[in-house]
């Protein structure tokens, strides 16, 4: 009887019930959604194993599809594939201005549904170019991802975004960012980040208002507002009810002034926001964490909000000896 | 020590278990939903009473040194041991089954995403059926080797997930009512009903020396509350509240961000093995009992053809109904209350049977 049962279970615990072959999956690298016409549109940039001399050889496919629903969409893409979608490795998520503005909260829900998904992919806005066009341009995700950290790390001019932080940011109080991207002459242009306020897109911030933003977030790692480069910063934030102290420990080129020049540009930043009631900062999240009582009694707490900067500047290291050399002939 | 007895570190090793169940059947989420972040504080409290309840559980193993089946039928006339034995199949089977079903779906949905319901539900049921054949030894020391395991695999993703974690996603803190903190602190308390109860199931005779049979499990005891207070700590922490409260399984969800050196990656599924061991002795245990109980009734022992007619009716009951939270927190209650009149009757019987 035992030896029976024990058979019964290696037959049946094998793991070779379903099994699919790498060759049979079509990995999606890069998702784009768009809406039109009160459709979805859903391009997907696909590397399709295909075995060829016993060995895998990566091809990349587009794939289109519109439906009314983003799962159906997603169905409609087998009957021009005849490999499994595998959505596991997915590496970038392109949203376009329509898609967010008509049913940002429906896509999210899509990816908070599907098991498949890891949800720590990065995730873009497309503007001013077709999302087929540029789906079809079938651009590496990995390329853009490198072309956002890098430009984030050296510039502070954008910031990735992956979906999970875009969820909880959307969760807390329904106002997130995306990193912008545009195509233009066979490349790519990364133009900022925009705001989404209640699941629709407000507008785009200049390159200055980022680098004054991930200033203000302590995402900040290193740029230039002329005539000033910042090598290293890092930002404190407090709160005491309704005023809201940022101490700026920062390393820039040359101390002079550093200051006077920087403070009215980064208050009227925050007071630009402020007036259009929209808590670039989730600052109201903070005194929700920090004086929850406070939070509680206050209501309107945005316009209510006091700045206050302090600085300790550093200034670099120079090596140069002596002066320049153009200066001394 | 003699090597055919239950040590103690084994009989502590089965009550970690046993108790971590509560992420699985209960999860986080439940308590997550009703106190938000104050749910850690529900953890600890929750915890307290839990302690309670093991001394004196502990203590009760310790004075009634036979197994809860072999208490019955030397107590008991046979009235109140068919009435009682009734109520505690009926409570057990029900739990046991809501912990089996828990398990496949979590399988299912999480670990192997494109096998059938009814092929996981056969194989796990093969092999728990067979750890059972082999006796509570077997099980206990099962659980000494995985438990090593067990706390590899919590250092492994706790390190993981370190650099993920946000402190200022725990506050605020006190923001909810009294009513609500006691009350999920109670569902915390409630889900460590039946797997205490469950630990009855061992005969003292079955164990070595009991000298170190308190200071042990109860030091166990306090890990896995420990456990689960970081363990949600640091999913409250990587996750925010908002979402930790959508996901059934919020740990499965921030296994998916470790990642060492960019080397190793997608360990989710190796880590959701601990998720499946503090289900799996619940399990074991659950049909241990059950099969002990059957076979008390039964004048010719026939463990094997009723073990696998419990196999079969989990199986069956599984595939064709879906168990409720509710219905396992209110077994835990109904448990709780029978085991108290339980003893009370052990204190008036008082051997008169035998």
């Amino acid at each position: 009887m035992k030896k029976w049962i024990f058979i019964l279970g290696i037959l049946l615990s094998t793991g070779c019930t379903s099994y699919t072959e790498l060759n049979e999956l079509s990995i999606v690298n890069t998702l784009g959604i768009d809406y039109q016409e009160n459709q979805y549109q859903l391009v997907i940039n696909v590397m399709d194993g295909s075995l060829d001399d016993g060995k895998i050889e990566e091809n990349f496919t587009t794939y289109t599809s519109q439906a009314s629903t983003l799962e159906e969409a997603f169905q409609m893409i087998y009957l021009k594939s005849n490999k499994r979608i595998y959505l596991s490795h997915i590496d970038l998520l392109i949203l376009t201005e329509e898609a967010i503005n008509h049913h940002l909260s429906n896509i999210i829900n899509n990816f908070l549904q599907n098991n498949e998904y890891r949800n720590n992919f990065n995730v873009i806005l497309l503007k001013e170019i077709p999302l087929e066009t540029f789906m079809k341009e079938q651009i590496e995700a990995e390329q853009i991802n490198h072309l956002l950290n890098t430009n984030y790390k050296e510039t502070a001019m954008s910031k990735p975004q992956d979906l999970e932080t875009m969820m909880q940011e959307l969760f807390i109080d329904q106002n997130t960012f995306l990193p912008t991207i545009t195509y233009e002459n066979q490349e790519i242009l990364l133009r900022g980040i925009t705001l989404i306020k209640n699941y629709q897109v407000l507008e785009e911030l200049s390159t200055e208002d980022t680098i004054l933003w991930n200033l203000l977030k302590n995402t900040l790692q290193k740029t230039t507002i002329s005539p000033y480069t910042i090598f290293e910063n890092q930002t404190l934030l407090t709160t005491k009810k309704n005023e809201i102290y940022f101490h700026f420990l920062t390393t820039v080129n040359q101390k002079e002034n550093f200051e006077q020049s920087i403070k009215p540009k980064l208050l009227s930043f925050l007071t630009k926001f402020q007036t259009k009631d929209y808590d670039i900062l989730k600052l109201t999240q903070k005194i929700y964490q920090n004086d929850y009582r406070y939070y509680q009694k206050t209501p309107n707490l945005l316009s209510k909000l006091n700045f206050h900067f302090s600085f300790e500047t550093k200034e670099k290291e120079n090596y140069l000896q002596g002066e320049l050399f153009h200066e001394t002939r | 020590m003699k090597l055919d007895k239950i040590t103690s570190y084994q009989y502590a090793t089965l009550t970690f278990f046993l108790l971590n169940s509560f992420s699985m059947n209960v999860g986080y989420y439940t308590l997550t939903n009703q106190c938000g972040n104050d749910s850690i504080f529900s953890i600890l409290l929750g915890g307290i009473f839990i302690l309670i309840l093991a001394s004196f559980i502990f203590y009760l193993h310790h004075k009634y040194p036979e197994g809860i089946v072999q208490m019955m039928q030397k107590k008991f006339p046979i009235f109140p041991k068919v009435v009682f034995s009734f109520f505690f199949f009926l409570l057990i089977g029900i739990s046991s089954i809501y912990s089996f079903s828990i398990l496949i779906s979590f399988l299912h949905y999480y670990v192997l995403k494109e096998v059938g319901l009814l092929v996981i539900s056969v194989s796990l049921m093969i092999t728990i059926l067979y750890i059972v054949t082999k006796g509570i030894k077997t099980i206990s020391k099962i659980s000494e080797i995985f438990f090593y395991f067990s706390i590899f695999i919590f250092l492994f993703g706790s390190i993981g997930l370190m650099k993920y974690m946000n402190l200022s996603n725990l506050k605020p803190l006190l923001t909810t009512t009294v009513r609500k903190s006691l009350s999920s602190s109670l569902i915390y308390f409630l889900s460590s009903m039946i797997p205490f109860f469950l630990l009855f199931s061992i005969p003292k005779k079955e164990m070595e020396n009991t000298k170190h049979f308190k200071k042990l499990p109860y030091l166990l005891t306090l890990l896995s509350i420990l456990f689960t207070f970081i363990q949600l700590m640091i999913i409250i922490s990587v996750l925010g509240i908002h979402l930790t409260n959508i996901y059934q399984h919020p740990d499965m969800i921030i296994y998916k961000k470790i990642s060492f050196l960019n080397i190793l990656e997608r360990v989710e599924v190796f880590l959701a093995f601990n998720n499946i061991l503090n289900s799996l002795f619940v399990i074991i245990l659950g049909i241990y009992l059950l099969n002990q109980m059957i076979n008390s009734f039964l004048k010719k022992k026939k463990e094997h053809i009723s073990l696998a007619l419990i196999g079969l009716i989990f199986i069956i009951v599984t595939t064709l109904f879906t168990f409720p939270l509710d219905l396992y927190l209110m077994t835990s209650i109904a448990l709780f209350l029978l085991f108290g009149i339980f003893i009370l009757c052990c204190l008036k019987y008082k051997d008169n049977h035998s």
